[in-house]
């Protein structure tokens, strides 16, 4: 290491997120391998290790001996500074080679406000942003993640998607390249995407173009050379106990915002929540075995040391085999000084249940998300949760010892009318008045979040405007003057973030050059708040000549074609519209996991089929 | 039972904190499964103690850990094992079991040797900084303020220093050794006495991150310097 280095290390706060070298790190000469892959992340080490996709692909892919995948992520603006200042590149944490030395590069996309990090971390590596300028000396750009179902606003910066999970095609993806690399990378950039886009889940948009109406809505989104699909299913792992799963995951130095073993007990949710992008696009539900998990939660804290589990999935207690997964990884592993988490738990007296039997010490929060106040709106966006489900679940968790719950809610619902708002304040306060009940002393504390919600693209409420930032305020506001009692802690999203987030979230092709624009004004980490300058996105916005408006506060056509119509989750538009139908009837739609098929179109589309070891 | 460990913390490292470095420990011990001794309560901790915490960006051949064991165990063995599980950069250098309850480490450690490299003008010569570091010596006194969140303190840095001096003055980075005292009033960082040089004596450094590397800690007593493992004997 040199002096300039050392001088550059002890500028920047918490200089250990830039120099690697953590228990399980995996390091391989370059010389010795086919393909230099970088897993890159468009935000600080703490947010991006934290990340269990991320964690995953690192795993599978320096499996394989012929690649070295290495990590980088977002430099603090600190850092950032010393790079510019200095005229350094972006470098790798494994190696420490320069991003445009290595083959491919691939982003997560997590969320749409992590956009301008991408372009800025490109930037920083010396690379091209514009896909179309990047030459054959340039790496690929690849990206993907929980985001990538809208992936047009970085279509023209980024060379192919990964649509849908990425354990299997990423190594298809692998295979092609090294395949044209040894061969001499015959016919350059456009050989190589054409190649690529013959794999299943890969999306390569240079070749498709898009039209447009007069009004602005698109005409067609078609591809522009032969042999091309025309839409492009995404791609899932139909048996989660046959893939690999990392049992020997990096152990950072810092402490990172998910500090521990993550288990990803299941895959994909059937709640069929009309709002919820995740709960459409991860179908279908896929559970691994209870064997399976036990034996990966042995060889994880082995291979860790952590001694705090989190059993992760969209819905954990809808884990079909949880009290006998809960109680047995309880059994054997109390004696290792093993703890358990649920982070998402629903709302009943089982869940209340499961969760004392994993937090049998430490009574820290419970968590409940009723996302609406009023049943009338819960049945909107088909929240299978009653006001009596939250009582009982309510009175359970202080009967067991706790004293504060956090509960989590939205605004900006379609439909919704102030009566739904102000539903938010009656249950924080009911859910007061039970703890009194139950306690008989006023210290009970409820911690009430409200996010604004943002239509995302694949969901039965694609269709449906977002209130503008200054709607959304006006509830905010009700909502702090409803909510004055000193046990509620009120917490609330920044209006404007939620707006630009909303169009990403269903904006076009043509949305990259305000992200561009936004880019070359200085927009970067837009997701902290201490970053976040909305004039400065106005001002891309009105430099580009697009409207916000446009993407958010318009009501779409039934039949509008949308800019992520050729990208497949399996879920036809139908059914999304049938959804959508209902919503507004206020009429619910059953779980499919054990009832009637819902005919959604997953498992048809994909090959694929729930996979539930309590009905097994 | 205590197992009394002397480890390296290298360059990679090196920008870690003293918290960082006892979570690697901990977690290491426990993928050893070493039978270390755990605190009673709600959130059982591990017992180890640590001699000195080291700042972030120094490095060090002699730090030393006390891990109190839960029953009796071969240090060998423990040693081994242990080995095997700390990531590179951090070495374990000697080890030694203790039947009695020692005093605490942090209490008997009470001197620290440093060696500080830092870039100089090349026409800079071991003489010129020579000069500057005797007028420091001979001063009664010499203070500063240190600031902290908790407030600012003012520190009269002489009396905690024993020694310091020019090693080497070569091709525009110059060395120094730095020995100083660890008090129960407190002692004070090599950053902070080359800060202090450069600010009041004018050394002519060009840098104000040297690079620290700690070289030992000593128990001093009756004019002997004992390593913290050596005392126990």
């Amino acid at each position: 290491m040199s002096f300039t280095d050392h001088e550059i290390l002890s500028r920047v706060i918490k200089p250990a997120r830039y120099t690697g070298n953590e228990w399980n790190i995996i390091i391989k000469d370059h010389a010795e391998v086919a393909l230099k892959f970088v897993l890159a992340f468009p935000d600080v080490y703490e947010v991006g290790q934290s990340n269990l996709g991320y964690r995953i692909l690192y795993h599978i892919l320096n499996k394989r001996p012929n690649i070295a995948a290495e990590r980088v992520y977002a430099p603090w603006v600190d850092m950032e500074e010393q790079l510019r200042q200095g005229k350094l590149p972006l470098t790798t944490l494994e190696t420490g080679t320069p991003l445009q030395e290595m083959d491919i590069v691939g982003f997560n996309m997590q969320y749409e406000m992590s956009y301008t990090n991408i372009l800025n971390m490109m930037d920083l590596a010396g690379i091209p942003l514009w896909s179309g300028e990047r030459g054959v000396q340039d790496p690929l750009i690849i990206a993907g993640g929980p985001s990538v179902y809208n992936p047009e606003p970085l279509a023209d910066f980024i060379d192919c998607f990964i649509i849908g999970e990425a354990e299997e095609t990423l190594l298809d993806l692998a295979d092609v390249y090294i395949g044209w690399k040894h061969s001499g990378k015959p016919g350059g950039r456009t050989e190589i995407l054409q190649r690529l886009s013959k794999i299943q889940g890969i999306y390569v948009p240079a070749f498709y173009d898009v039209t447009y109406h007069s009004d602005g809505t698109i005409a067609s989104v078609a591809p522009n050379r032969e042999d091309i699909p025309c839409c492009i299913p995404k791609r899932i792992v139909k048996d989660l106990d046959s893939v690999d799963y990392p049992t020997r995951p990096i152990v950072p130095y810092l402490e990172i915002v998910h500090d521990r073993i993550m288990l990803e007990i299941f895959r994909g949710c059937t709640r069929g929540c009309r709002f919820c992008q995740a709960g459409m696009t991860y179908r279908p539900v896929r559970e691994r075995s209870v064997t399976k998990l036990k034996q990966l939660v042995q060889e994880l804290v082995d291979n860790t040391g952590y001694q705090e589990v989190s059993l992760t999935s969209l819905s954990s207690s809808d884990y079909s085999c949880l009290r006998e997964l809960v109680t047995s990884l309880s059994d054997d592993f109390r004696d290792q000084g093993v703890s358990f988490s649920l982070p998402s738990l629903r709302i009943d007296s089982f869940s209340i249940e499961l969760a004392q039997e994993v937090q049998k010490v430490r009574k820290s929060g419970l968590t409940f998300a009723p996302e609406a106040g009023t049943q009338r709106m819960r049945d909107v966006i088909n929240k299978g949760v009653t006001e009596d489900n939250l009582v009982e679940a309510v009175t359970s968790a202080f009967q067991s010892g706790w004293s504060a719950v956090k509960l989590y809610f939205m605004i900006g619902l379609p439909t919704e009318v102030d009566d739904d708002v102000k539903g938010i304040a009656n249950l924080a306060y009911k859910v007061l008045d039970i703890h009194y009940q139950v306690a008989r002393k006023r210290t009970g504390r409820v911690n009430v979040s409200v996010s604004s919600f943002v239509p995302k693209s694949h969901t039965p409420f694609q269709w449906v405007p977002q209130d503008s930032i200054a709607i959304t305020e006006e509830k905010q506001r009700l909502l702090a003057s409803l909510m004055r009692d000193r046990r509620i802690d009120f917490n609330w999203h920044d209006a404007k973030l939620s707006y630009m987030e909303g169009t990403f979230a269903r904006g076009d092709r043509r949305m990259s050059k305000v992200l561009y624009c936004a880019w070359e004004l200085g927009c970067k980490f837009d997701g902290w708040s201490e970053h976040f300058n909305f004039k400065r996105w106005m001002q891309a916005f009105d430099e580009t000549g697009l409207d916000p408006k446009f993407y958010n506060e318009r009501i779409r056509q039934s039949d509008e074609v949308f800019p992520w119509d050729h990208i497949g989750t399996g879920a036809t538009k139908a059914f999304l519209h049938r959804e959508y139908t209902a919503a507004l009837a206020g009429t619910p739609t059953a779980d499919c996991r054990r009832g009637q098929c819902q005919a959604c179109g997953v498992c048809p589309e994909l090959g694929a089929g729930i996979v539930d070891w309590g009905n097994a | 039972m205590r197992l009394r460990l002397q480890f390296s913390k290298g360059e990679s490292v090196r920008y870690i904190s003293h918290l960082d470095l006892a979570r690697v420990f901990e977690r290491a011990i426990r993928r050893a499964k070493l039978p270390v001794a755990m605190s009673e309560g709600f959130n059982p901790h591990m017992k180890v103690a640590y001699a000195s915490a080291l700042s972030v960006g120094v490095t060090s051949d002699c730090e030393y850990m006390d891990i109190e064991l839960r029953e009796d165990a071969s240090a060998e063995e423990m040693a081994a094992a242990l080995k095997q599980q700390l990531p590179a950069g951090l070495k374990l250098a000697e080890y030694r079991l203790l039947k009695q309850v020692p005093k605490a480490l942090m209490a008997v450690v009470n001197l620290a040797d440093y060696v500080i490299t830092v870039p100089v003008q090349s026409s800079t010569d071991a003489d010129q900084l020579k000069i500057l570091l005797e007028q420091f010596m001979t001063a009664q006194s010499t203070t500063f303020v240190r600031r902290s969140p908790k407030g600012n303190r003012t520190i009269d840095i002489r009396p905690l220093i024993d020694i310091i001096k020019v090693t080497s003055c070569v091709t525009g980075m110059a060395t120094f050794f730095l020995r100083s005292f660890i008090t129960d009033k407190g002692s004070v960082k090599p950053q902070e006495v080359m800060r202090v040089l450069v600010e009041q004596y004018g050394l002519p450094l060009l840098s104000d991150n040297p690079l620290v590397h700690r070289s030992a800690l000593y128990v001093q007593r009756e004019g002997a310097l004992l390593s913290p493992i050596d005392v126990i004997r």
